[in-house]
C-alpha cells in the first residue's frame, strides 16, 4: 500500500488495557468517561462497543440471568435494554417498575446486569419503537391532541404501523416535551443507583430513530402550533425581524401571527424558494432541538453523566435530522442497520457516511433477524451486513435482538439464552474480533466525499412523493433525491438532481481507481475530516457560506479540494455572497462531463499520496469477462501500527465469484467466521458468494507469535 | 385483522423466511425482479419527476403521456408504471388521516386507508400501468364474515410443511374476537407436540391434538411436503387439489365444510376439462358449475368468500405466484 500506517494510527493508543469487566460493585478510581480509541473508555478501562439488545419486560424473569449470560458469552460487553413508557404505566397511571409485575422489576434487571460484568446501554424513549403496539408511547401521550402532530390541513398524522396506527406526537409540542420530562424523571429515580460507577449503566439514548415516525414528507407534517411557532422564531433569528424577512421574501406581512409555513411546493421564484428552503431547515432544527430539550431533561434528571447517543433510522440520506446536525446536540450519533444482503451498495454507503462523520462509528441496531412486518432477512442477509459494515468502517454495534422475544425471529439467542445456529456463527465473529482488538484498526482513506446539507435540504424541499419520502425512497435502496422535482428553479441545472449525480460519479471514479474513502457529512465539525488530503464536493450556484470558508482552511492547511460544477455566488438563504475561491484546476463537472471525469481520474491516479485498496481480479469460469463491472467485488484492508491486520472481500454482485487477491505481505489469511485459512505469498484465491462478504484476519510470520496452519 | 396485542413468537430466521417464500416472497429473487417506473405529473400530465424503483431518479425527456405507458415501460426496462399527479399522495394522507378511526380496529385503519387510494385512482390521480383490476373496497363487516368463514372466532388453524424428515416450516394462528391475536412459529409447535416423526402423514394428528390443547380448537390444518405445497399453490390445472388430498400428498385435518365443497368444485373442474378433450370441446364445466355454486351457497356455509369480497383471493395468491415464477 502506497500509505504510511504509522501516521495515519498517531493517535491510537500503543497498548491498551484487557476489557474483560469485573463485578462493579466497588466504585472505580477515575470517574472520567469518553469515547477514545474505538472504546468507551471508563476510567482506566477500555470497552469496546458491542452490544446486545435484551428486552426484559418481553421475558419470564426467570430467564432473565441465563439471557445475561448468553449475552456475556457471545462476547458482548453491554447490553442494550428498551425502558417502553407505555409497559411500564398500569392501567391506573402509577408507573410500575416491578411493584406489581415481576417482569418489570428494571431494579432487578440491572443487578443481573451488573452481576454478569455486563454495562447497561439505557434506551427511555419516549419513542422506542420496538415492535410494540403504538411503539411504545402511552395512550395518555396519543391521545392528547395537545401531544399530536398535524397535516398540513390540521389533521392528526396516523402511523400505518403494525399491528395498530396510531396518531405520532409532534417533536415540537411542548406538552409532549413536559411529559416526557416526567417520564425521564420517573426513569432516573429508578435507575440512579445504577449509574457507573457503582452501577453498570453508562450510556443512555435519547429518543429513537428521529425520523417524524417515517412520516417525513416535506409538507406531511409537523404543523402544530407549537412547531410553526419554532418556525416563525427560525424566520425572526435569521433574518433579523419582520422587516428583514419581508425583505427576503419579497412580501408585506405584519405581524408574525400572519407568517405562514408553505404547506405545498411552490418554489418557482428566488423569494419563493427561499420560504420553501426555510421550511425544510426548521424540519432539521425541529427534530435536533426537541432532542435536545430530551437531553436537557435527562440532565435535569440526575443522568448527565452518562454518554448520550441516538440512532439514525435506515433511510437517514434522506432524514432532516442528518449525523452531523445531530452530534452537535448528543455525545454519539449512529445508523441502524436492516437492510438485506442485496442492499450492500446501500449498506457500504451508510457505513462510509458513519466512517467519515463519527468519532466512533457505532451502529447502534444491526438487524440480528428482524421483525414479521420487514422483508424477511435470513442469516446470510444478518452476515453479510453486519460484515459490510465492519469492512466500510464501522467499530462498534449493536446486536438487535441478541435475545429471542415476541414479535421477533432468528435472535441470536434464545430466551433463556440458548445459542441459535446465528448466535455460533456470531460468537465466532466476535471471538475473531476480539482477537484482532478491531475496535482499534483503521481503514485507511485518504479522500472524503462531502455531501452538501444544502442540497440535500433542497432536494427535501422538491421531493415530489409525499408520504413516500426521501428516507422511504432511500430504504428502498435508491438515492433520497430520486423522486425530486426535475425543474432548474431558476439555476443552470437541476441541483437537488445533479448534486447527486456528481457524488454517484465520484464514488465510481474512487472505485475504479481503487482508492478508498469516506463519505462527509458537511454539517459536522470540519475537525472530523482535517486529517483527509483530498475532499471532493460538488458546488453550485449556491453553497453555504461556512462550508466554503471551511474548505478553504482546508487548502490553506495542505490539502486539496475537488470540486464544482459552478463557483458559488450565493450563500445557503440564496443570497448574494463572496464565496472563497477554489483552485479553478481543481473544478470538474462529473455530472455533465466525461471529459472531466477522465481528468479527475487523472488527477487521482497521479497521488501516489493516497491509500489504495488491494488489486483484485476475477478468476474461475468468469476470469476476464466483465472487467469493466468491476468494482462488484472490492477489497478492503484493515491496518494497525504494524501494518495490515484484516482483509475484507465484499460481493456486491449477483453471483458468486471466484477472485484472487493481491495481497501485499505475506502472511496466513484466517476466514473470521468459519476459520478458514490460506497460507499465501503473494495472491489469495477465494471464492465469495453472491451478496455477501467475508472477513480475513492476516497474520505474518513477523507478528511475534507463529502461525500454524489449522489441520 | 391483527389483535393490537398480536403474540407472534416461535421462528428462527431460516423458518420464516420459508413460510414467506410460499407465498412469493422468494427472497432473494424477489429482488431480481424489474422495477416499477414511478412518474409524477403536474395538473397539464407533464412529468415533473421520474425514477425506477431500482436505479433512481430518470430524466424523461419526452414523456408523452399516460397513453404510452406501455411503450415507456418496454424501453426502460420496467415491468408496471405508476403515474401519480402533482399532490396527489398529500390529498390522499390528508383523506386517510380524517376518515380514520384512531381507536378501530386494524382492519378498520387499513380500509380507511384503500378506500382514500381507491379514490384517487377512480379520480385518475394515480393511474396503472397495466391497469390493475378494479377489486371492490370491503366494508368492515365483509372482511369480518370472510375472516369468519376461513377461522371462525376461538378456532385455530395451521399450516405445517415437511422437508427431509423435518418441519420445514409451519404456522399456527389463533382468531380471538374479531381478530387474529397469536401467530406461532415451529418452535412454540413444537414445544407443544415434543418430537415430531417427520412424517406429515403420521405428524398431522400430533399437531392437531397439541394445537387443540395449548391454543385453541383448531378449525383448518393443511400438512404436506414442502415441493407439493409449492406445486399446488401455483397450481392452476383442474382437479390438482383433489388429487394431493386422495393421494394423501395434502392432509386436511381437520377439513372444514368449505373445504370439502372447495375441493368438489376443484373435481367438477377437473372431470369437465378432462372430458372436453374427447366431447369435441363441450364444456361440462359450462353447464356443472351454476350447480356447483349453488351447492356451495347452500352447504356448510351461507356464502362464500368470493362471493363477500368479490374475488378469490387464492386465484388472485396462484395467478401472482404464477407472474412471479415467469418473471
Amino acid at each position: 500500500m502506497g500509505f504510511g500506517w504509522p501516521r495515519l494510527l498517531a493517535n491510537c493508543p500503543s497498548r491498551l488495557v484487557g476489557y474483560s469487566l469485573p463485578r462493579m460493585t466497588a466504585p472505580e478510581a477515575k470517574h472520567e468517561m469518553e469515547f477514545a480509541g474505538g472504546c468507551l473508555v471508563l476510567g482506566p478501562r477500555r470497552v469496546p462497543l458491542l452490544c446486545g439488545a435484551v428486552h426484559y419486560f418481553r421475558l419470564s424473569p426467570t430467564d432473565w440471568s441465563a439471557a445475561l449470560s448468553g449475552v456475556k458469552d457471545l462476547g458482548l460487553h453491554f447490553v442494550d435494554i428498551y425502558v417502553p413508557w407505555s409497559v411500564h404505566r398500569a392501567e391506573d397511571g402509577r408507573l410500575d417498575f416491578g411493584d406489581t409485575d415481576p417482569r418489570l422489576d428494571l431494579p432487578r434487571f440491572l443487578r443481573l446486569a451488573s452481576d454478569q460484568g455486563l454495562l447497561v446501554y439505557l434506551r427511555p424513549g419516549p419513542h422506542i419503537n420496538a415492535e410494540l403496539t403504538h411503539f411504545g408511547l402511552p395512550s395518555s401521550v396519543l391521545d392528547d391532541e395537545a401531544c399530536q402532530a398535524r397535516t398540513a390541513a390540521g389533521n392528526p398524522v396516523p402511523f400505518v404501523a403494525p399491528p395498530h396506527c396510531f396518531a405520532v406526537p409532534s417533536y415540537g409540542s411542548r406538552a409532549f416535551l413536559a411529559a416526557t420530562a416526567r417520564w425521564y424523571r420517573s426513569v432516573a429515580k429508578v435507575v440512579k443507583p445504577f449509574l457507573w460507577p457503582a452501577g453498570p449503566v453508562v450510556l443512555v439514548q435519547v429518543d429513537n430513530e428521529a425520523a417524524f415516525y417515517f412520516r417525513d414528507g416535506p409538507y406531511d407534517q409537523d404543523y402544530h402550533p407549537d412547531s410553526i411557532a419554532a418556525y416563525r422564531a427560525l424566520l425572526d433569528r435569521k433574518y433579523g425581524g419582520l422587516a428583514g424577512l419581508n425583505r427576503a421574501y419579497g412580501g408585506g406581512v405584519a405581524s408574525w401571527r400572519e407568517v405562514e409555513p408553505p404547506r405545498s411546493f411552490d418554489g418557482r421564484t428566488r423569494e419563493a424558494l427561499r420560504r420553501q428552503l426555510d421550511w425544510a431547515e426548521s424540519r432539521e432544527m425541529l427534530l435536533a432541538d426537541s432532542l435536545a430539550e430530551m437531553r436537557r431533561a435527562l440532565t435535569d434528571a440526575g443522568l448527565g453523566r452518562l454518554k448520550t447517543l441516538h440512532n439514525l433510522p435506515m433511510g437517514d440520506g434522506g432524514t432532516p435530522a442528518s449525523l452531523g446536525r445531530l452530534q452537535h446536540v448528543v455525545d454519539l450519533v449512529g445508523a441502524d442497520f436492516y437492510e438485506g444482503r442485496h442492499q450492500l451498495p446501500m449498506v457500504r454507503r451508510r457505513a462510509l457516511r458513519l466512517a467519515g462523520s463519527s468519532e466512533l462509528p457505532f451502529a447502534p441496531e444491526i438487524g440480528v433477524g428482524g421483525p414479521p412486518w420487514f422483508a424477511p432477512r435470513s442469516r446470510n442477509d444478518t452476515m453479510a451486513v453486519l460484515l459490510c459494515c465492519l469492512a466500510y468502517g464501522v467499530r462498534g454495534f449493536n446486536l438487535y435482538m441478541a435475545v429471542d422475544r415476541d414479535r421477533w425471529y432468528g435472535a441470536a439467542l434464545s430466551e433463556g439464552g440458548t445459542r441459535t445456529d446465528t448466535g455460533y456463527v456470531l460468537r465466532s465473529l466476535l471471538k475473531t474480533l476480539a482477537r484482532v482488538e478491531f475496535h482499534r484498526l483503521q481503514r485507511p482513506a485518504s479522500v472524503g466525499l462531502m455531501v452538501p446539507h444544502e442540497y440535500a435540504r433542497l432536494g427535501r424541499a422538491t421531493h415530489a412523493l409525499g408520504f413516500v419520502s426521501p428516507c422511504v425512497l432511500e430504504m428502498l435502496g435508491i438515492a433520497a433525491t430520486s423522486a425530486c422535482r426535475q425543474d432548474r428553479l431558476g439555476f443552470a441545472r437541476p441541483v437537488q438532481l445533479d448534486f447527486t449525480d456528481w457524488l454517484a460519479n465520484a464514488e465510481a471514479l474512487l472505485d475504479a481507481s481503487r482508492i478508498p474513502f469516506v463519505y462527509l457529512d458537511s454539517a459536522c465539525h470540519p475537525s472530523t475530516w482535517q486529517d483527509l488530503a483530498v475532499v471532493m464536493t460538488p458546488c453550485y450556484e449556491f453553497a453555504d457560506r461556512a462550508r466554503t470558508a471551511d474548505l478553504e482552511r482546508f487548502v490553506e492547511g495542505g490539502g486539496t479540494v475537488l470540486w464544482g460544477p459552478f463557483h458559488p455566488e450565493l450563500d445557503q438563504n440564496l443570497s448574494p455572497t463572496e464565496h472563497p475561491r477554489l483552485s479553478a484546476a481543481d473544478r470538474f463537472d462529473l455530472s455533465a462531463s466525461p471529459a472531466d471525469r477522465d481528468r479527475a481520474r487523472t488527477v487521482l491516479a497521479q497521488r501516489t499520496d493516497l491509500a489504495r485498496s488491494w488489486p483484485i481480479e476475477r478468476t474461475g469460469p468468469a476470469a476476464g469477462a466483465d472487467s469493466e463491472a468491476l468494482p462488484l467485488v472490492q477489497t478492503s484492508v484493515h491496518v494497525d501500527e504494524q501494518g495490515p491486520r484484516a482483509l475484507f472481500v465484499t460481493n456486491f454482485g449477483a453471483r458468486r465469484e471466484h477472485v484472487s487477491v493481491h495481497v501485499e505481505v505475506p502472511a496466513v489469511f484466517t476466514d473470521a467466521v468459519n476459520g478458514e485459512q490460506f497460507k499465501v505469498e503473494d495472491r489469495l484465491a477465494v471464492s465469495v458468494r453472491e451478496h455477501a462478504c467475508r472477513m480475513f484476519v492476516i497474520e505474518r510470520p513477523d507478528m511475534g507469535s507463529p502461525v500454524e496452519l489449522q489441520p | 385483522m391483527i389483535s393490537s396485542d398480536l403474540g407472534f413468537h416461535g421462528f428462527s430466521a431460516e423458518t420464516w423466511t420459508n413460510l414467506l417464500s410460499l407465498v412469493g416472497y422468494n427472497h432473494p429473487a424477489y429482488s431480481r425482479r424489474r422495477p416499477t417506473l414511478v412518474i409524477v405529473e403536474d395538473a397539464d400530465g407533464a412529468a415533473i419527476a421520474a425514477f425506477r424503483t431500482d436505479r433512481g431518479a430518470l430524466r424523461l425527456a419526452h414523456y408523452r403521456g399516460r397513453d404510452e405507458l406501455a411503450q415507456l415501460c418496454w424501453e426502460q426496462g420496467c415491468r408496471n408504471a405508476i403515474v401519480v399527479q402533482e399532490g396527489a399522495l398529500e390529498t390522499l394522507a390528508e383523506r386517510a388521516a380524517s376518515q380514520m378511526p384512531l381507536a378501530g380496529s386494524y382492519i378498520q385503519q387499513w380500509l380507511a386507508v384503500f378506500a382514500a387510494l381507491r379514490r384517487a385512482e377512480d379520480e385518475g390521480t394515480i393511474h396503472y400501468w397495466p391497469p390493475r383490476p378494479a377489486l371492490p373496497v370491503p366494508r368492515t363487516g365483509m372482511v369480518e364474515r370472510a375472516i369468519d368463514l376461513v377461522l371462525p372466532r376461538g378456532t385455530a388453524a395451521v399450516l405445517a410443511a415437511w422437508e427431509a424428515g423435518r418441519l420445514w416450516t409451519a404456522v399456527a394462528l389463533r382468531r380471538r374476537d374479531s381478530e387474529i391475536d397469536t401467530i406461532a412459529g415451529p418452535g412454540t409447535i413444537q414445544q407443544w407436540t415434543g418430537p415430531l416423526s417427520g412424517d406429515h402423514r403420521r405428524d398431522h394428528r400430533a399437531i392437531r391434538q397439541a394445537v387443540d390443547a395449548n391454543l385453541a380448537p383448531m378449525h383448518l390444518g393443511l400438512y404436506a411436503l414442502r415441493h407439493d405445497l409449492e406445486r399446488l399453490l401455483r397450481a392452476s390445472e383442474p382437479g390438482a387439489w383433489l388429487q394431493a388430498v386422495a393421494l394423501r400428498e395434502l392432509v386436511l385435518n381437520p377439513a372444514p365444510p368449505y373445504a370439502g365443497i372447495a375441493l368438489g368444485a376443484d373435481a367438477a373442474r377437473a372431470v369437465a376439462h378432462t372430458t372436453r378433450g374427447f366431447l369435441g370441446g363441450l364444456d361440462l364445466f359450462a353447464h356443472v358449475e351454476p350447480l356447483v355454486s349453488r351447492a356451495r351457497e347452500h352447504l356448510g356455509q351461507a356464502s362464500s368468500m368470493t362471493h363477500l369480497l368479490g374475488f378469490n383471493p387464492l386465484e388472485r395468491l396462484a395467478e401472482r405466484l404464477q407472474r412471479g415464477d415467469r418473471e
